[in-house]
């Protein structure tokens, strides 16, 4: 069968549709839906992933939430979160700032 | 080794079908929770809002939907519902096509072995048929593609995409409590429905119209292992995974690719004829069709037992009317309404039907109801 054969179904229905007076607001909501079901994909995975460590004797039950991390790991992470609340909020307070 | 086998999601003996790996299913856990507060918590918040504010507050009581519409659309409250409930489709059909994509090769690949091999039912499919609107003109549900478009030789993208939505139906409607059910549990709650209306008949031949991927219709060879069953679709896609579906579960069924309002079967070819949601899909003509189909391909002493949804509005509030009503210009669903305001007692007695043996009623199934219509012919 030749690629041009193939029945190409119905019309493509539109995905953008809103419902409200502010088309913004309305995708930022179904966006933090979006991070929110990702976010919800991480942390089980992180939990299959315990899960198996303690089942296969690499880690010992709890040993993860007893774990406090120290040094140059310690600082790294420090770091890394200050970079992403700046990440997040420093643009947003720029545009605030600036006079209008 | 422990109890879960580390196993990666591409091992050669991957089951055919829809087969979520760890992250798909928990994205589709997700998507399920999210559909059932939204369906629930949400729409019930937004029916009390009605009943307790938005119609005591009307000049004139509502009486018809579209009088409770006007007086809910502008509420912030519906529109939030509004939006959840698209996005939650767009979030369903987007995790799905994630599993699709990685397996579809592998799908395609035993879909051609079951072909080279002997089997126990059989395979049909038309070149002649033409598919009608509104399947044909519309995304049903709004998956992308329909349920009949082809990206691919031997395609069955818009059948594992289907089949992954299932069980996440389930859970949306609130239908997963306790034991995961079986694959097959609607098909099996429509073979008991049968066997309450005629505990007399062991039917020699099923037909179950409109069967889509095929998981349901085993259910009526398993509870009547005797019977030739048979299945048909207009999805070319849908026909094909039914097939590949059924000789891996090594249960003999023939699948053919027809239209239910215009079968080639004889006339009296069939015992028991069955459909699961399928009517809604359709159109009042297709209907009509479909139901005088029923009646000339149904042998003395058979029966006809369809099952759809059971929003009728004699039974459906007007604020579920309101929110259904929006499935027809946002979810895909243009006959949804129009359905639901047949009396499908009435067009079965149309079709041919005697007042006495046809039947339009309610049963549950747990904590949902489904309206199921048809007749028996007199032996």
């Amino acid at each position: 069968m030749s690629e041009t054969a193939l029945p190409e179904g119905p019309r493509a229905g539109d995905r953008q549709t809103t419902f409200t007076d502010d088309p913004v607001k309305e995708h930022l909501l179904r966006g933090l839906v979006t991070v929110a079901m990702e976010l919800s994909v991480t942390r089980e995975r992180v939990a299959t992933l315990e899960a198996l460590l303690v089942e296969n004797g690499v880690l010992d039950q709890g040993a993860a939430d007893a774990y406090e991390p120290a040094g140059e790991d310690a600082g790294k992470r420090a770091a890394e979160r200050e970079k992403l609340v700046a990440a997040i909020l420093a643009p947003i307070m720029e545009s605030l700032a600036r006079p209008s | 080794m422990g109890k879960h086998d580390v196993m990666t999601p591409e091992a050669d003996e991957a089951p055919f079908g829809f087969a979520p790996n760890h992250d798909e299913a928990a994205r589709l856990g997700f998507v399920g929770a999210l559909k059932k507060f939204v369906n629930f918590d949400l729409e019930n918040r937004l029916a009390a809002l009605f009943d307790d504010e938005l119609a005591p507050a009307a000049e004139k009581a509502p009486e018809t939907r579209a009088e409770a519409a006007a007086l809910v659309e502008d509420h912030p409250l519906y529109q939030l519902w509004g939006t959840l409930t698209f996005h939650s489709q767009n979030l369903l059909w987007d995790a799905v096509q994630v599993t699709t994509d990685r397996t579809i090769d592998a799908n395609i690949a035993q879909y051609r072995a079951v072909l080279e091999s002997e089997s126990l039912g059989s395979i049909a499919l038309s070149d002649e048929l033409l598919v009608k609107a509104p399947v044909a003109t519309t995304e049903i549900h709004r998956q992308p593609g329909g349920y009949w478009r082809e990206k691919r030789a031997d395609d069955l993208e818009a059948a594992l995409n289907y089949s992954g939505t299932v069980e996440l139906y389930r859970i949306a409607k609130g239908m997963a409590a306790g034991e995961r059910p079986a694959p097959d549990s609607f098909g099996r709650f429509v073979a008991a429905v049968a066997r309450k209306y005629a505990p007399d008949l062991e039917p020699g031949a099923v037909l179950d119209m409109g069967c889509g991927t095929g998981e349901q219709t085993l259910a009526y060879k398993r509870e009547w292992p005797g019977a030739d069953v048979h299945g048909i679709d207009v999805a070319r896609p849908f026909i094909r995974f039914a097939h590949a579906y059924a000789e891996n579960a090594g249960v003999p069924v023939h699948f053919a690719e027809m239209d239910a309002g215009a079968t080639h079967f004889a006339d009296e070819s069939f015992d028991l004829i069955v459909s699961i949601i399928m009517f809604h899909e359709t159109s009042k003509a297709q209907v009509r069709d479909i139901m005088r189909e029923s009646w000339r391909l149904l042998r003395p002493g058979g029966l006809v037992c369809h099952l759809d949804v059971p929003y009728q509005p004699d039974r459906v509030p007007l604020i579920k009317q309101v929110t259904n009503h929006w499935q027809v210009r946002h979810n895909g669903e243009p006959f949804w309404s129009g359905f639901a305001e047949l009396d499908m007692k009435a067009e079965a007695i149309a079709a041919g039907f005697d007042p006495d043996h046809a039947f339009a009623t309610y049963e549950a199934v747990g904590p949902a109801a489904y309206h199921f219509f048809g007749g028996r012919k007199p032996a």
